[in-house]
């Protein structure tokens, strides 16, 4: 076993390695988190979500080979087209391919939602574990500028951030991460104040082990379980509120092809419906898929199931 | 501690984070990236240097921040959110008008996610993996994965458009003469007037953004409802009930049902905060004349009075709603306050 892998180890799993006691023969390979990937992949929901998701990934990496035309290409003659084997999805009213823009509109969602819920796990998840093993002013303050940001619905502060900043999807970004990051810092601190009094830590304290090697080695692999199941419920809301805010002219602004604008700019045209219901199709089935993922990482990541 | 006190420190508590929240909308709004009076006055305003001075005295804007921020809240508690730039009115009096369209909204969002989720939640514990119970996962999985402003498109595109079974946008027809104006909750003023036309206009327009609005909601009452039964029902005093020999119907409804649906009641306290956030995207859909559109409209505007004052108005509404849930947290199990 190499020195990383070792430091990985809590004190007490290295005490008791060492003592060369004997092991249960599975003992080796059946740790929590590789039961937890065991029963994430035999969930028949999360599998279907999966799929759908490498899908879109493939899809809007592989955007320009798939989409027939350019998102952008106008074609006002051919205006306002219903679906048809030359426009799969019809076309909008500026003569543009919907099927090539909702395939573009991959390329804005996906990779928008990953952004925003990665850099507030990360940076929710860093400041609650900071908080929770600290304690004092920083925990004072932290917590107290969670629950204030916390006490409006996500969608009014996101709202009114990204309208103060002006609309871009850098800003809608920026709003979401202000709105969100709060929520993953109280889960984790909570979770850090539970485990920073059990003996493993304690006894990393007594071996004079210094914080920051204890919280990063020791405490915070054990708590993490909670903010990733968090995670990947939030990344299908995520794109949901992207997509709002654009919805409403907050978010990605026109030419750009993104499926909340996509949405707004055919709504009302009840005589076009594939101007909305495609863009919309589009994002329920990714919501969908990242749901599916979610709730079978809740399961898989239960601690009720890691601690079986 | 007791109950009492439990309540007291909670109540007491409200002062720190109605501070904060004023905080909070005083930083955002001191977020935009131009002049300060630009966030108070339109520009027409913006170039008459009377009104500039009158702004710059009334906010204190020629003084610090901490003494602008304490300005701010002396105007909030006399009740002055700002004047809207599109209305040219007080934002206090906009909200006063808007108001009960949200609420009429919202209360009809709520009456639909009950009387829908709680037999749904019920059925779905009863037969718990039979194929009630799978439709109720694929409502609450479609309730959190829909988009309300595409599902809204979509229910207008089907019943309004295609079956024309229900009417489009708004409160109520435009062909309609309006009731008179008592609580500002159309059904209850149509029924104040002995309207019959107006009220079922009225109840017929609020159908779809209700449904859309209530379908989120339904699938957490019905997700909570199913899984507070499916507990209660494996308990001893259950089985005892039974053995007892009283009817299933008996044991259901007089034993199982009275302990499985605290849960439920307790969030709806906060359904009703959920449902007042949520009517910002049904109303836009809907056109309906609430504060949610209110807030989307002065967002697009950045008619930044009325929208941190109607962020401020759902902020506080949101915050004593958690409140009264708390509260009722400890009224209905004691032990919590002992925590």
């Amino acid at each position: 076993m190499s020195d990383s892998q070792a430091d990985s180890r809590t004190p007490e799993q290295t005490a008791t390695s060492s003592r060369s006691w004997p092991r249960i023969r599975s003992g080796a390979a059946d740790t929590p988190w590789r039961r937890a990937l065991g029963s994430l992949l035999r969930n028949r929901m999360a599998e279907v979500g999966g799929v759908i998701m490498l899908l879109w990934c493939v899809i809007a990496l592989g955007a320009p080979l798939i989409a027939p035309y350019d998102p952008q290409y106008q074609q006002i003659e051919s205006r306002l087209l219903p679906p048809s084997g030359e426009h799969l999805f019809g076309t909008d009213e500026l003569g543009r391919d919907v099927f090539s823009r909702v395939v573009y509109g991959a390329r804005i969602s996906i990779p928008a939602g990953l952004i925003v819920v990665m850099v507030e796990f990360v940076f929710g998840s860093l400041i609650g574990a900071l908080a929770g093993y600290l304690g004092g002013i920083f925990d004072l303050v932290v917590m107290r500028v969670a629950d204030v940001t916390m006490s409006f619905p996500p969608i009014v502060l996101a709202l009114a951030i990204a309208a103060v900043l002006g609309p871009s999807l850098q800003n809608a970004i920026i709003a979401l991460i202000l709105v969100w990051w709060p929520e993953y810092a109280r889960l984790i601190r909570g979770q850090v104040l539970s485990v920073k009094r059990r003996e493993y830590v304690m006894a990393a304290q007594c071996l004079g082990v210094d914080s920051g090697r204890i919280l990063f080695r020791h405490v915070l692999p054990n708590v993490v379980s909670a903010s990733l199941v968090k995670a990947s419920l939030d990344m299908g809301n995520i794109i949901l509120f992207i997509a709002a805010l654009s919805f409403i002219g907050l978010g990605v602004v026109p030419p750009t092809a993104e499926w909340g604008a996509m949405i707004s700019s055919g709504r009302f045209k009840f005589y076009s419906w594939w101007l909305t219901a495609f863009p919309g199709l589009a994002m329920l089935s990714a919501v969908l898929a990242l749901n599916f993922i979610g709730d079978g990482m809740r399961d898989a990541l239960d601690p009720r199931v890691l601690d079986r | 501690m007791g109950i009492a006190s439990h309540i007291v420190r909670r109540l007491l508590l409200i002062f720190p984070m109605l501070i904060g929240v004023t905080l909070a909308i005083f930083v955002v709004s001191h977020l935009v990236p131009a002049d300060p009076l630009a966030v108070i006055l339109d520009q027409k305003a913006m170039s008459n240097p009377e009104q500039r001075q009158a702004a710059i005295d009334k906010w204190g804007l020629d003084s610090s921040l901490p003494e602008q921020y304490l300005r701010y809240v002396l105007n909030l508690a006399r009740g002055d959110l700002g004047v809207s730039f599109r209305s040219k009115r007080p934002v206090a009096q906009d909200l006063r008008e808007y108001l009960p369209a949200t609420i009429e909204l919202a209360f009809s969002a709520l009456a639909f996610a009950l009387l829908a989720g709680l037999p749904l939640g019920i059925l779905a514990a009863l037969y718990s993996g039979r194929w009630v119970d799978h439709l109720a996962r694929v409502i609450s999985l479609l309730g959190a994965s829909m988009p309300p402003f595409w599902s809204g498109l979509m229910a207008l595109y089907v019943f309004y458009f295609r079956l024309q079974v229900l009417p489009g946008p708004g409160r109520i027809s435009s062909r309609m003469v309006m009731p008179e104006t008592t609580t500002g909750l159309l059904v209850v003023d149509s029924l104040l007037a002995r309207n019959g036309a107006a009220l079922s206009s009225a109840l017929s327009h609020l159908v779809l953004p209700a449904v859309i609005l209530g379908w989120f909601s339904l699938a957490l009452i019905a997700r909570i409802t199913r899984a507070s039964l499916l507990e209660v029902l494996g308990m001893d005093y259950i089985r005892t009930a039974h053995a007892k020999g009283l009817y299933a119907r008996q044991v259901i409804v007089v034993h199982a049902l009275r302990n499985a649906l605290i849960p439920t009641v307790t969030i709806l306290g906060l359904e009703v905060s959920w449902l007042l956030a949520g009517s910002i995207m049904t109303e836009t859909i809907f056109a309906w004349p609430g504060i949610g559109k209110y807030a989307v409209d002065a967002a697009r505007t950045l008619d930044i009075p009325a929208l941190m004052g109607t962020a401020l108005v759902i902020a506080v509404v949101f915050m004593l709603s958690s409140l009264l849930v708390d509260i009722l947290y400890a009224v209905i199990d004691p032990r919590i306050v002992e925590v």
